[in-house]
């Protein structure tokens, strides 16, 4: 632990999960992720399960408001099923899908919207998740990816999400 | 989650391991709430906010991530950058803002927080304010294009550096307006010295207020130069 | 304790609900796999858990059976105060089940706990005093809501699915715990049981989401004796004790902060004002200053006045002086110029001047003609003189002759040359051409030269026909005329005569001989028939052309008889063969070259003659031209015996004219003289008035500069009343205006410095003291600049002080009034402090008296559990810690468990090294010793999965009896989850033997539990089963009413 730990931690915090160069810098309490052409090394900080932000529910307080939060977690769960291709695997790092398998997985499980509105939804909340970190978007490519934020999912955690996948048409 | 072999956190480990089953809960319940919460935690909430022992405890905890316990009024505490972390952080040009986004929220802070407190309608050193800005007003004053300046507003609200607010002054102004957010809290007494410093140097330069900061800074210069 | 207690619970609300009662049944819906049947729990003594799995004791769920029972009593093991996210691990899980393809997972499930008091023994005494808690554990945060129902309310039906079913419902129906909300984990201790310490428990690894330290869950020596301590103290309610000794301490801890804040607040404050302060003290002394300036500056401008007065006076004076000199001057020069004008009109003086100027200048010039005619003519009488004797000399040589004779002479050995010359070209041409002969004869190119040539060119084989014919000597009389037509003839073969023809057709007179081919014996006669006339050997054969020609002539000179044709011979030399050619040639020659040396001869001859002629005609003409010269000498020296005479008489005359023009020219230098001392002085005259003007000039301007109105002006009175203030004055009198200038913005500098010191910003300034201070330079003007300064300044000084004064007034008095808060604010702070320290101290000075009792009461019941249980005797080490240096750092204390290894031996720390069962075996000890000591009044639950873990068999035994003893003599209740080899052990010892049964792993749950009660609580057991299946909704309606 020394002081330039703190500053990860603090560009993490700031920031979001840090992308740097493999061998560049390993800061104590944070998994490594290894992006997969193993190009890039995504820093991601291990909070104790008790420190984390589901305890604010525990306690009643707020957290940072979500936009549209219910179709970003829509969203996010489309970007699970079409990602994760191997569930019983590891979450991370899950393989890329196109924009348009993400839209019908989202189409599937949204109210009767037009497809505007749907598509504006979609994309609203793509580049939400993919600002804070959950997914990874090429917006060139149109393809989604999972973000490094994932890779945080317990095991509990990841059995629920296993039976949301499984759920998923 | 992950744990060194054996079992303790590389970061929090060394801190806990002083601390018995329940205090070490309550620290790091502490430090969820300040962390994560969006608004300051009333310290009758948690044990670890009440009790100085802890509190103490929790303070090394956010220390070793860069962090630091601010504060908030009377019984209320969040967390915030280290000094020295912030000027480390400032001094390697870490910028997560874009430059459209902290002129907006300049804007702002100038115009609910600064000129309300300096027409006396403020007191304290708080950011925060029930002076909304509405959203017409910074179209106006930042002569950037409201396309630009639409998802600035929502990157910031986003980060909680503004809050939305429902506009009630006068005037053709209709819409959203916008307060500093509750992010302006995480402050710590010398950040929000030095914010406020620089938002009247920046805005009122020629002020008796600008006159004596300088007169302080050149003070503080002379007296702790290595700073 | 009460204020502990009310300091933990914050607000008021549900606080101990449980209080003293004891678990009597506990039923689950969606744990795990455990099944929904109500088990009933006995208290005291030791309930042990089995499970009897598809396999082996595995897979039935007792693991999370004993764990729902420690969340159920708020074990600090789960977390509870960032909410227990490990209970969400107790729900159904479809996955670990191995059964997700036909069960989903559950989302929530219930854990309900039957608490009554431990003396009930019958239905009605049960149901007379019954909390039902349910817990709900949900998948996701908050994982623990909490609802409880006075009296007995659990699910109810025959089958599973009844009983499950009715669970959402039958929770639906309790009201809310918390108001809107239900209390979660981080209530859950507080809210039943006040904050007591239920349960002890060792979960295993299974459920336990990290691995806690705990005496039961980890190695005895694995713990810092920090750690026993917090584990002694939780189990003997000390650690409230010690909770409410940290609020005294955070009490202290914010007295403290509130004091340093105040301190640091004044000394901020302090030093922000000092430099007010300094402001204030600064402007109170300038605004003394500035009256003292003000008076400067008003003395300054009488005595200005004064000396303006007194120097205007003084300056009149002088202009008078000055005026009166000018007028005596510009007299002076008038007198001096009416000289000037009488000696320049003197017009006479002049005329006789210039007179006697002409006529010696004509004198002079007569004079010096003549004189010149005599040196020009002497100088022509010498050249002539030289030119006479070189005449004479070269008339010598005339032998007589006159100049017409030497003439006639002349010309005839001109005429003799000529013909001489000519002659000798002649010879010469003869003789040139005679050995051109020679070469050519040699050559044989002398004869149709040109011809050969053509025809060598052709290839046309041929000679010249004299060459070819060779005559004998004695024949030449007549065959050289015969031959001479065909002297320049060529022979060529007959065969040959066409291209010879052909070759030479541009040459006509090409007289071409034909001969036949040579070599023909008959030729030889043919020569001899010839006469002599001999062809040259070879080549052609010529005797055809040389008998028809010896046959055409006749007698003598005639050649063709026929034709009648007649060639004169006698050729000195033969023309025929070239050697007779040649040697013709030379003969020739050798006359030729005799001829030219005669010639040379006769021209040598002639040119003597000439030059003799030439000489004597020369010498002529110099006799006559010495004639010529001679006359002329003799009239040069006659003109110059007339010019001396001439001279002579001029003399006299001349030296008169020298005198009279001498003597005019004195008389004009004299006046001349007169005339400039005259205009000196004039010049002199006229410096001194311009000086005396610009004299003038400058004291008027002086007297201007004076200002003497602006000096009053400033001054604001009469030179009179400055004359009555400055005598006034004491000694300063005497000072100057310069002095009283210095003296004057000293001071007004003095009271700007003190206004605004030399860094003060320039915006800081009023405009107008920015404009005198910054831009006019005030600071670092001359002394000049400022007294200009000074006026305005003063003014622009008072103004700002002026303005100053009631807020430096106002301030001043803020300053102070904050000052004397601010120090009582900090004084009430330290009292506070003070208080609060002490309150602090004696409270820790009574709670380490208690918690020394209270351990050392644990230590007894260690020794004496250890005695009695196969031991040789243990005790306590628990020095009292230190009090914390900064209120805010812990009270530690600590527990070092110690004991004999053997009889008799010295005891020694837990810390040294013997085997883990021994360990375990002293931890179990220890942890009964600290229930034990702790009192009878709660009661307590330890929980320990695997029971006997690492126990050697012996031990084992003495542990389940251990507990059994324990439980039985306190109210303490010990729940063990047994391995499968431990099962004839417990069973005997048991109050209680639950076990848990699942026959097949395509079974999601598991099926109804064995429960046996021993022999002392089989009724009981009865009894409270009975009882919890008793139960209807009809109970509902009841309760609801």
């Amino acid at each position: 632990m020394s002081d330039d730990d703190a500053l990860w931690w603090a560009k993490v915090r700031s920031g979001g999960p840090q992308r740097v160069t493999p061998d560049s810098a390993y800061p104590a309490g944070m998994t490594r992720l290894v992006e997969p052409d193993a190009r890039a090394v995504w820093l991601l900080p291990d909070l104790p399960d008790n420190a984390r932000p589901d305890v604010l529910e525990e306690l009643g307080l707020s957290g940072f408001p979500v936009d549209q939060r219910g179709d970003t977690a829509r969203v996010l769960a489309s970007c699970l099923r079409c990602c994760w291709s191997e569930p019983s695997g590891p979450i991370w790092p899950g393989t890329s899908a196109s924009l348009d398998d993400v839209a019908a997985s989202f189409r599937a499980i949204t109210d009767t919207r037009d497809d505007r509105a749907r598509h504006a939804a979609l994309l609203g909340a793509v580049r939400r998740l993919a600002a804070s970190g959950w997914v990874g978007f090429d917006e060139e490519q149109r393809t989604v990816r999972l973000g490094p934020r994932v890779a945080a999912w317990n095991a509990a955690e990841l059995s629920t999400l296993r039976e949301l996948w499984r759920s998923m048409p | 989650m992950t744990a060194t072999t054996d079992g303790q956190h590389p970061v929090f480990g060394p801190v806990l391991s002083e601390l018995n089953e329940r205090h070490r809960d309550e620290v790091l319940t502490a430090f969820a709430a300040v962390e994560h919460g969006r608004d300051p935690v009333p310290e009758a909430q948690l044990a670890a906010l009440r009790d100085a022992t802890l509190r103490r405890h929790l303070r090394r905890l956010l220390d070793r991530v860069g962090r630091t316990l601010v504060q908030v009024g009377n019984g209320h505490w969040t967390s915030g950058y280290a000094d020295d972390v912030a000027a480390r952080l400032s001094a390697e040009g870490w910028q997560p803002l874009p430059a459209i986004d902290r002129a907006v929220l300049v804007l702002v802070l100038v115009h609910s927080v600064a000129i309300p407190r300096s027409q006396g309608l403020l007191s304290g050193d708080s950011w925060t304010s029930a002076h909304p800005t509405s959203a017409d007003e910074l179209v106006r004053y930042a002569q950037l294009p409201r396309g630009e300046i639409r998802p600035a507003l929502q990157r910031l609200r986003a980060a909680g550096l503004v809050q939305s607010a429902p506009w009630r002054g006068r005037g053709p102004d209709t819409g959203t307006a916008y307060l500093p957010g509750p992010a302006l809290n995480r402050l710590t007494p010398s950040a929000r010295q030095r914010l406020e410093h620089q938002l009247i140097l920046a805005a009122a330069p020629e002020s008796p207020l600008a006159a004596s900061i300088r007169a302080k800074q050149a003070a503080s210069e002379h007296t702790d130069g290595d700073r | 304790m009460s204020t502990a207690r009310s300091a933990a619970a914050g607000t008021t609300g549900p606080f101990d609900v449980v209080g003293d009662r004891v678990l009597v049944g506990v039923q689950v819906v969606d744990i795990s796999r455990l099944s929904t049947h109500p088990v009933p729990v006995t208290t005291q003594g030791l309930v042990t858990v089995a499970g009897q799995g598809p396999k082996d004791s595995n897979g039935a769920g007792k693991s999370s059976f004993i764990a729902a029972l420690s969340l159920l009593h708020a074990d600090e093991q789960w977390r509870l105060a960032s909410g227990a996210s490990g209970a969400a691990e107790l729900l159904f899980t479809a996955e670990l089940a191995a059964q997700e393809s036909r069960w989903s997972n559950v989302d929530r499930g219930y854990l309900i706990g039957v608490f009554a008091m431990p003396g009930a023994t019958s239905a009605e005494e049960l149901a007379d005093d019954t909390v039902t808690v349910w817990l709900r554990i949900n998948r996701k945060a908050p994982y623990i809501d909490l609802r409880w129902h006075d009296g007995l309310y659990v699910p109810y039906g025959e089958s599973e699915s009844d009983r499950a079913g009715r669970a959402d419902e039958m929770w639906r129906s309790l009201p809310r715990s918390n108001g809107r909300t239900d209390f979660h984990a981080n209530q859950l201790s507080k809210v039943l049981f006040g904050q007591h310490a239920r349960c002890v428990s060792f979960l295993s690894t299974s459920v336990r989401s990290s691995p806690t330290a705990n005496l039961l869950a980890q190695p005895l020596n694995d713990l810092a004796p920090q750690r026993i301590f917090d584990a002694i103290a939780t189990l003997t309610g000390l650690d409230r004790e010690l909770d409410h000794e940290q609020v005294l301490r955070s009490a202290e801890h914010r007295h403290r902060t509130t004091v340093l804040d105040a301190e640091k607040d004044l000394a901020d404050w302090e030093r922000d004002m000092a430099v007010v302060e300094a402001g204030i003290a600064r402007r109170i002394k300038a605004r003394e200053l500035l009256d003292e300036a003000r008076q400067a500056w008003r003395s300054r401008c009488a005595r200005h006045l004064l000396d303006g007065v007194e120097q205007a006076h003084h300056l009149r004076s002088r202009l008078n002086t000055l005026s009166e000199s000018i007028d005596e001057i510009r007299a002076e020069i008038q007198g001096v110029d009416d000289q000037l004008a009488a000696l320049s009109d003197d017009d006479g003086a002049v005329r006789r001047f210039d007179a006697a100027r002409k006529a010696r200048q004509e004198l002079l010039g007569r004079d010096r003609e003549l004189d010149a005619g005599h040196q020009a003519a002497t100088q022509n009488l010498e050249r002539l003189t030289t030119r006479l004797r070189e005449l004479t000399d070269a008339a010598r040589t005339t032998d007589g002759r006159d100049v017409e004779t030497a003439r006639a002479e002349e010309a005839e050995a001109k005429t003799a040359l000529e013909e001489a010359i000519a002659a000798h070209g002649v010879a010469k041409a003869a003789e040139a051409q005679a050995r051109t002969g020679i070469a050519a004869a040699e050559a044989g190119d002398d004869v149709a030269t040109e011809q050969r040539e053509r025809l060598r060119e052709a290839g046309v084989p041929a000679a010249a026909l004299v060459d070819v014919v060779e005559v004998a000597p004695d024949e030449r009389d007549s065959w050289e005329p015969r031959l001479t037509p065909y002297r320049h003839a060529v022979v060529v073969a007959r065969a040959d005569a066409e291209r010879a023809r052909a070759a030479l057709a541009d040459l006509p007179g090409s007289v071409v001989v034909m001969a036949e081919p040579a070599g023909d014996e008959p030729a030889a006669d043919d020569a001899a028939t010839a006469d002599g006339a001999t062809e040259t050997p070879a080549t052609f054969d010529l005797s055809a052309f040389l008998a028809a020609v010896a046959q055409r002539s006749g007698e003598q000179a005639v050649v063709d008889g026929e034709a009648g044709v007649l060639v004169v011979g006698g050729f000195t030399e033969p023309i025929t063969g070239r050697a007779s050619r040649v040697a013709a040639a030379e003969s020739e020659h050798r006359a030729r070259v005799a001829a030219v040396e005669d010639a040379r001869a006769a021209l040598d001859t002639a040119r003597a003659a000439l030059d003799t002629a030439e000489s004597r005609t020369r010498a002529a003409r110099a006799a006559e031209e010495a004639d010529a010269v001679r006359s002329e000498i003799a009239e040069l020296r006659e003109a110059n015996e007339q010019r001396q005479a001439r001279r002579d008489e001029l003399a006299p005359k001349l030296a008169e004219a020298e005198d009279v023009y001498a003597r005019e020219l004195g008389v004009r230098d004299s006046r001349d003289e007169r005339i400039a001392g005259l205009r000196q002085t004039r010049k002199r005259l006229e410096h001194t008035l311009s000086e005396r003007e610009a004299e003038m000039f400058r004291l008027t301007e002086e007297r201007d500069a004076i200002g003497l109105l602006d000096r009053e002006k400033a001054w604001g009175d009469t030179p009179e009343a400055a004359e009555q203030h400055l005598s006034e004055l004491g000694d300063e009198q005497s000072r100057t205006t310069a002095e009283w200038d210095e003296y004057a913005c000293r001071l007004t500098n003095e009271v700007a410095v003190g206004c605004f010191p030399p860094s003060t910003p320039n915006d800081e300034m009023t405009a107008e003291l920015r404009e005198l201070l910054v831009t006019q330079n005030w600071h670092g003007g001359s002394l000049e600049t400022r007294v200009g300064l000074v006026q305005p300044l003063q003014r622009a000084l008072r103004a700002h002080l002026d303005d100053t004064e009631e807020h430096d007034q106002h301030q001043r008095q803020q300053i102070t009034e904050q000052r004397t808060r601010r120090s009582n604010d900090l004084s009430a702070a330290r009292l506070g402090l003070a208080e609060a320290e002490q309150t602090a101290r004696a409270h820790r000075t009574s709670l380490a008296s208690g918690i020394k009792a209270m351990l050392t009461k644990v230590g007894a019941e260690f020794d004496r559990l250890d005695q009695e249980y196969g031991g040789y005797g243990a005790g306590l080490d628990f020095p009292e810690p230190e009090p914390p240096a900064e209120p805010d750092k812990p009270w530690r204390w600590t527990v070092t468990p110690k004991w004999r290894r053997a009889e008799g031996q010295r005891m020694s720390a837990y810390t040294l090294r013997s085997n883990t069962a021994q360990m375990d075996e002293k931890a179990v000890k220890l942890v009964c010793a600290a229930a034990l000591a702790r009192g009878g009044d709660r009661p307590l639950l330890l929980i320990l999965d695997e029971l006997g873990r690492n126990l050697g068999k012996q031990h084992r035994r003495e542990a389940v009896a251990l507990f059994e003893r324990i439980g039985n003599d306190h109210n303490i209740t010990v729940v063990g989850a047994l391995q499968d080899d431990m099962e004839r052990y417990a069973i005997e010892a048991s109050g209680l033997y639950v076990k848990l049964r699942r026959r097949s792993d395509t079974m999601a749950y598991n099926e109804e539990p064995v429960i046996v009660g021993d022999d002392a609580n089989r009724a009981r057991v009865q009894l409270l089963r009975d009882w919890l299946t008793s139960y209807r909704p009809g109970d509902v309606a009841q309760l609801g009413g």
